[in-house]
């Protein structure tokens, strides 16, 4: 994302806070519980998209394995729920620091790896996570956990879910955002353009990949928390599904990756999309769907939708429109 | 004491590539290293500044040893450097690039602004004397050549380092830009900056250096004054062959 003077900053705020505004007041008009269900699993997508956007998006290192910290947000509160019955929303608050402390962890032996080599022993992280909880018994094992039921009456049981994850959602946005404006955000972003130059610049690429992994686990930990006790359950599958961290890297590329609106809007569509295809043409081709347009984006749109104005110019490029080809400079 | 390099080795494989080196760097100065294609040059800049760990020796700054220290680090001390090679961020704009050098690295330093300090305002005046103010918006793709070895220069000026290496700064620069850079490493020189540069051109090299080192095959052939090393037969043959 490029910085182009801070005259553009106040419509944007105000472009931030109409939407927030409408969606606090959602529920007030809109009691169906599946679109609030939806509107819900939106919110945790946000959050989970957002966050790993910080190191992926930002500072170029891809994490196949981003659904490890949303899992053991959701352990975290299953555990503190069951066996020390603390306040639910502390718990939430728990399972964002397990995460990030599994993050710094990881991240700090981890992030030395470039490239595919960090992605790789991100996927293989989330799998050695997953067969942790599946063949522990005290995390019950494939069954999982079941939590205490839900204290709300039927017809509001949605409505504080909707909120903590419209909260937590928003909260995810804004300290990403602001996260981007100091030395930190630039200097990830100078890491992703050329690491090496970077580090001759003075940056610690180390800590600033560091923070920037814990903040990006920090945040699908406390989601993690909150979803598992909304599906008051928690199993392998639940947790540690790699669907999730597929998704996330769908909605990152097709919102627009190392921009703070691209996982809003990669989110909010592909969630809707996956809804409307899975009443329309079936649950299991809908995933060939995505892969396709997955496909079609990364050739027609490397930038995601943020850069649709930019189409006409990447077709030319990549020849598919008949026209004069930018020259490129010779060095 | 300023930078100093004792009896530093560097192996690739078989081949010694920085042989026993040892120098100084006259406080103030500005000192050139010359030699031929595959000298070392390059090589001895990696060591200095961390890039590259050295295999025999030691690497002091202000009474400090310096080697075995990762290339922030080195940057943290005041030393920064440039590439031969440029290496901006392309996807950045220029004046984003501007703002990337530091010296820095505490916590409340990295959540702080990188528009803070007045840093934008030093940028723009940086930018401006190299002509490169109008393009402060652009991505820094969209630069020439020259241009990107111009605002790499400008990148080692943003931090307020004791000692620049540079590393072939005129190589693509046209003439006129040249006398321009020349100028202003005089000038920073003057305000109390340390130079070590690596350079090809010999008018440039001999303009602008207060002190040369020769580097020949990975050893020290010859270190002097401008004048000296010219009259020297050793290095006449380095260069020229016999």
């Amino acid at each position: 994302m490029m910085i182009k003077g801070d005259d553009l900053l106040k419509p944007r705020i105000l472009l931030a806070i109409l939407p927030l505004v409408a969606l606090l007041l959602f529920p007030l008009f809109v009691r169906d519980r599946y679109v609030l269900h939806v509107m819900i699993v939106i919110f945790v997508y946000i959050t989970l998209v957002e966050s790993w956007n910080l190191p992926g998006g930002y500072a170029g290192y891809i994490s196949f394995g981003h659904v490890l910290f949303f899992g053991i947000g959701g352990y975290s509160t299953a555990m503190l729920l069951i066996f020390w019955k603390i306040p639910t929303i502390v718990t939430y608050l728990f399972a964002g620091v397990f995460s990030a402390l599994v993050a710094l962890v990881f991240g700090y032996i981890s992030l030395r790896l470039k490239g595919p080599y960090f992605a790789i022993a991100t996927l293989a992280l989330a799998t050695i996570g997953r067969y942790i909880f599946l063949n522990f018994d005290v995390f019950g094992g494939a069954e999982g956990l079941l939590l205490p039921i839900s204290p709300w009456p039927p017809e509001f049981e949605k409505i504080p879910y909707y909120y903590g994850a419209l909260g937590i959602a928003t909260l995810t946005v804004f300290i990403i955002y602001g996260i981007t404006k100091t030395r930190l955000g630039i200097g990830l972003m100078a890491i992703r353009e050329n690491e090496e130059k970077a580090e001759g610049l003075g940056i610690n690429t180390t800590k600033h990949k560091v923070i920037a992994f814990i903040f990006s686990a920090f945040f699908p930990g406390v989601i993690g928390g909150l979803f598992a006790s909304y599906l008051e359950y928690v199993n392998p599958d639940s947790c540690f599904s790699i669907l999730y961290s597929a998704n996330i890297l769908l909605m990152a590329i097709l919102g627009g990756l190392g921009t703070v609106t691209g996982p809003i809007i990669g989110a909010s569509v592909i969630v809707v999309a996956s809804e409307v295809l899975s009443f329309t043409i079936g649950h299991q081709v809908r995933l060939v769907v995505f892969g396709f347009i997955l496909v079609t984006l990364a050739i027609f749109l490397p930038g995601g939708l943020l850069s649709i104005r930019e189409i006409g110019r990447t077709m030319k490029e990549r020849g598919f429109v008949l026209g004069e080809r930018e020259e490129i400079a010779a060095p | 004491m300023t930078l100093e390099a004792r009896k530093v080795v560097k192996d690739f494989g078989g081949i010694r590539a920085v042989d026993s080196v040892s120098l100084q760097i006259p406080a103030g100065s500005i000192t050139g290293l010359i030699g031929p294609n595959g000298s070392g040059k390059t090589t001895l800049f990696n060591l200095l500044t961390g890039f590259l760990p050295i295999d025999e020796g030691e690497i002091w700054y202000k009474g400090r040893r310096i080697d075995g220290l990762k290339p922030y680090q080195v940057v943290e001390l005041g030393i920064i450097r440039t590439f031969q090679i440029t290496r901006i961020f392309p996807k950045l704009t220029v004046l984003e690039n501007m703002l990337i050098p530091t010296r820095e690295n505490g916590l409340s330093h990295l959540v702080s602004s990188p528009r803070k300090d007045g840093r934008p305002k030093k940028a723009i005046q940086l930018l401006e004397s190299i002509g490169l103010a109008a393009y402060r918006d652009e991505p820094a793709a969209s630069l020439s050549y020259g241009q990107s070895k111009l605002l790499e220069l400008a990148l080692s000026f943003m931090v307020e380092a004791e000692i620049v290496l540079l590393d072939e700064p005129s190589s693509g620069i046209n003439p006129s830009l040249q006398a321009r850079i020349n100028q202003w490493i005089t000038e920073e020189n003057r305000q109390g900056k340390e130079f070590f540069i690596i350079e090809h051109n010999m008018d440039v090299i001999m303009g602008l250096c207060h002190h040369i080192v020769v580097l020949h095959h990975g050893q020290k052939l010859a270190e002097g004054e401008p004048s000296v090393i010219q009259q020297n037969d050793q290095v006449l043959e380095a260069y020229l062959g016999e």
